[in-house]
């Protein structure tokens, strides 16, 4: 914590160091998380982009209140949010949670990540209801605290920690049943 | 009455949980961080640098067990227990914050090496005993110290890793002909082994990092840290340095993007198979020196990135030897159903990675040998792995 | 709780790959948003009041000139001094830490292999001295006692 007050320091300086180093550090959490929330890496990899230009757009006016991670991770699933209900609108279909994680770049290697298991993730967690998704993708890509989702999601902790540990629970059947396959 | 003795029943039951969750921490044990029971088990152990040399020497060969070294070994029984027991931890996180780049200290490393040879020895004290389940175990701690040390870490960190698993598999050799006649316990190596090999550190992984992490002090800033390192290491001289500390923005602008495209090329290759990517990983290593006298964007990058083709043979030849174990206790499986050691290797089984196929095997007068059919190319020499059996 | 904990961990730990070159594009794109945010900020016509402050008033304007005059004497007098440029200092030896640092090992690997390292991290843990050793709960109870 205290590392990243240092850094946000020196980011509201002007140092590109700093915001590299932010850039480094929490680059492929928030892409996890990204993708885990939304069936489109491509999708995915806008909104981290977009999270990390309106911080840099930031300098010299962020104060950071509580984690950084936190509000980057809030950032992140704040657009994935508004993401997921304007493709709800468009495609409806496709948010039964049964279609596989895709990319809408037309050429895979335009894509910054990529990996099996990761699509192989995310295919599971697309099989959850989103808000289950969402409670345990904040909670260990964003480090964020039950109580924190909670103000997020507007429910009670309770509520966020039952989504947590049944969306954990189906998660883990889902990816054992596979590896039976 | 009723709601009286319903009441007492609820106050009960809410103290004895009370009393329960107040002793939980103590029932938490082992933590899931190993990191914790390692850095315990640095603070337990009793260092005596007579005792360490002569640990040393046992664990070399050069030295026989004897009282002072058991007494030795049982002084450090709680630190041999703090070791074992981290291997058990679902996770291992050392508190390391990456972002103060290679000037980030690792000093957890030196006492756990001393740590694993002490274990060691405890293997062979055991071994001697014929407590091979003990000993077995006591190896396969290794493994998981060293995978927990070079997983997730910078390249220092993997070599370290490699280096317990390299003691694990000799370790590991040293028991299997006291058990080639014994399915129960060869059978519960295996799945030990099978339990390890999920989670053998990745050397792409620690390259990756390793290069991010280094890749850091390409920065007119942060670039005079490494300078001074390796000043004093007399890994470079001191006109070079003054140059590159007196270098411009657009020098260190460029030299990242030369060191990018080095790592991008590095971690391609390394995914090749062997003779492909030791190939291609000499010819980089060779580009790199030539580019380096002539284009300044590659000096950087010539004086951070190690010789990876060294390393990239010592990964190979630590999960070949790793191969060849696995292969030899399904040998010895079968010896022990059939009563006599099979003709020939079944398909299937784990291979060399120097050829990418699997081991040759021949029998001799005390058991098996399992050789490679692939070269270690950075030594030109082929190892053999000889398996002794129970007479 | 160890199925839940194996679960997260999974999860924690998914392996994703990452572009290099992709990366630096995305990079770069942020590093232009940030660099047009601090150009704005640093802007003159941004830059802060202070100095119409001190010109405003007779005084300040007094003391900056003061000020200004001193240092230049200062660096003048400093200058004549040393003519010749001194050269940069470097280290001549590491401490204990200092040793055991990312970079220190690998060079020292780069040197000797790992041999090379545990040298190293035995230099340095001699010059850190012998660990205290460990106090039993009673040493700890008689000394808190004398408080």
């Amino acid at each position: 914590m205290l590392d990243d007050k240092l850094l946000v320091w020196k980011f509201n300086r002007g140092s590109i160091n700093a915001l590299s180093r932010i850039y480094e550090k929490y680059r492929d959490d928030l892409l996890r998380l990204a993708a885990a929330l939304l069936n489109d890496i491509g999708d995915a990899e806008d909104i981290v982009q977009d999270v990390f230009i309106g911080f840099a757009q930031s300098a010299g006016r962020f104060k950071l209140t509580g984690s950084l991670k936190g509000y980057l991770a809030t950032c992140v699933a704040n657009r994935a949010r508004n993401r997921n209900i304007e493709a709800h609108r468009r495609r409806t279909d496709r948010l039964n949670g049964n279609g596989p994680v895709r990319s809408n770049l037309e050429k895979p290697d335009q894509r910054l990540m990529d990996g099996e298991e990761l699509r192989q993730l995310n295919n599971a967690m697309a099989q959850l209801p989103y808000e289950q998704r969402e409670a345990i993708t904040l909670h260990l890509y964003g480090a964020m605290k039950f109580r924190e989702i909670g103000v997020l999601q507007k429910v009670s902790i309770k509520t966020t920690q039952s989504r947590y540990r049944c969306g954990l629970d189906r998660l883990r059947s889902i990816l054992n049943s596979k590896v039976q396959k | 009455m009723k709601t009286m003795s319903k009441n007492k029943i609820t106050r009960t039951t809410c103290v004895i949980l009370m009393v329960m969750a107040s002793a939980w921490p103590a029932l938490a044990y082992p933590p899931d961080n190993a990191a914790v029971l390692y850095y315990r088990a640095s603070l337990t152990y009793h260092v005596n640098d007579a005792m360490t040399d002569k640990v040393n020497d046992i664990v070399k060969g050069k030295a026989e067990i004897d009282d002072e070294i058991r007494e030795y070994v049982k002084e450090n029984r709680h630190a041999i227990k703090y070791f074992v027991d981290a291997g058990e931890a679902s996770h291992c996180d050392w508190g390391l914050d990456y972002s103060e780049g290679m000037e980030l200290q690792m000093p957890q490393f030196a006492p756990l090496r001393t740590l694993a040879r002490i274990v060691m020895v405890r293997t062979k004290i055991s071994t001697k005993s014929a407590d091979y389940n003990e000993a077995l175990d006591l190896c396969l701690s290794l493994h998981k110290a060293g995978s927990h040390i070079g997983g997730d870490g910078v390249l220092i960190s993997y070599l370290v890793g490699l280096s317990f698993n390299a003691l694990a598999n000799q370790g590991i050799m040293d028991i299997l002909p006291h058990i080639s006649d014994n399915p129960e316990i060869l059978i519960r190596l295996r799945g030990q082994v099978f339990e390890v090999s999920g989670k053998l550190p990745s050397l792409t992984a620690s390259l990756n990092r390793d290069m991010s992490v280094c890749g850091q002090h390409i920065d007119k800033e942060k670039a005079a840290y490494i300078l001074d390192e390796l000043l004093l290491g007399e890994q470079i001289s001191k006109e070079k340095a003054r140059i590159i500390r007196q270098a411009d923005e657009n020098f260190f602008k460029a030299s990242k993007e030369y060191y990018l495209s080095h790592q991008a090329a590095l971690l391609t290759a390394i995914e090749l198979p062997y003779p492909e990517s030791y190939e291609q990983l000499v010819r980089l290593g060779e580009k790199l020196g030539s580019d380096s006298k002539d284009n300044p964007n590659a000096m950087l990058t010539s004086l951070i990135v190690p010789a990876i083709d060294r390393v990239f043979c010592l990964d190979v030849k630590s999960k070949t030897h790793f191969n060849a174990i696995k292969t030899a206790i399904e040998v010895y499986l079968i010896k022990a159903r059939t009563g006599k050691l099979p003709d020939a290797l079944p398909a299937g089984l784990p291979g060399d990675l120097f050829s990418g196929k699997a081991f040759k095997y021949e029998k001799n007068a005390d058991g098996f040998i399992l050789s490679c059919q692939g070269k270690d190319l950075s030594k030109d020499k082929i190892y053999e792995y000889e398996f002794k059996v129970k007479k | 709780m160890r199925l839940t904990e194996d679960i997260e961990k999974r999860i924690k730990n998914v392996k994703i790959v990452i572009d290099s070159e992709s990366n630096k594009r995305v990079f770069s794109n942020i590093l232009q948003a940030f660099r047009k945010s601090t150009a704005k900020d640093l802007a003159p016509t941004d830059q802060p009041n202070i100095w119409r402050m001190i010109f405003r008033n007779p005084l300040t304007k007094l003391a900056a000139a003061a000020v200004i005059i001193i240092a230049v004497s200062f660096f003048s007098i400093h200058q004549d001094q040393d003519k010749q440029e001194r050269p940069r200092i470097g280290k001549v030896k590491q401490s204990p830490a200092e040793m055991m640092t990312a970079m220190s090992l690998k060079i020292a690997y780069r040197k000797g292999g790992i041999e090379a390292v545990e040298e190293q991290y035995n230099k340095a843990f001699k010059q850190l001295g012998p660990r205290p050793g460990s106090l039993s709960a009673k040493q700890i109870f008689a000394e808190s006692n004398g408080i």
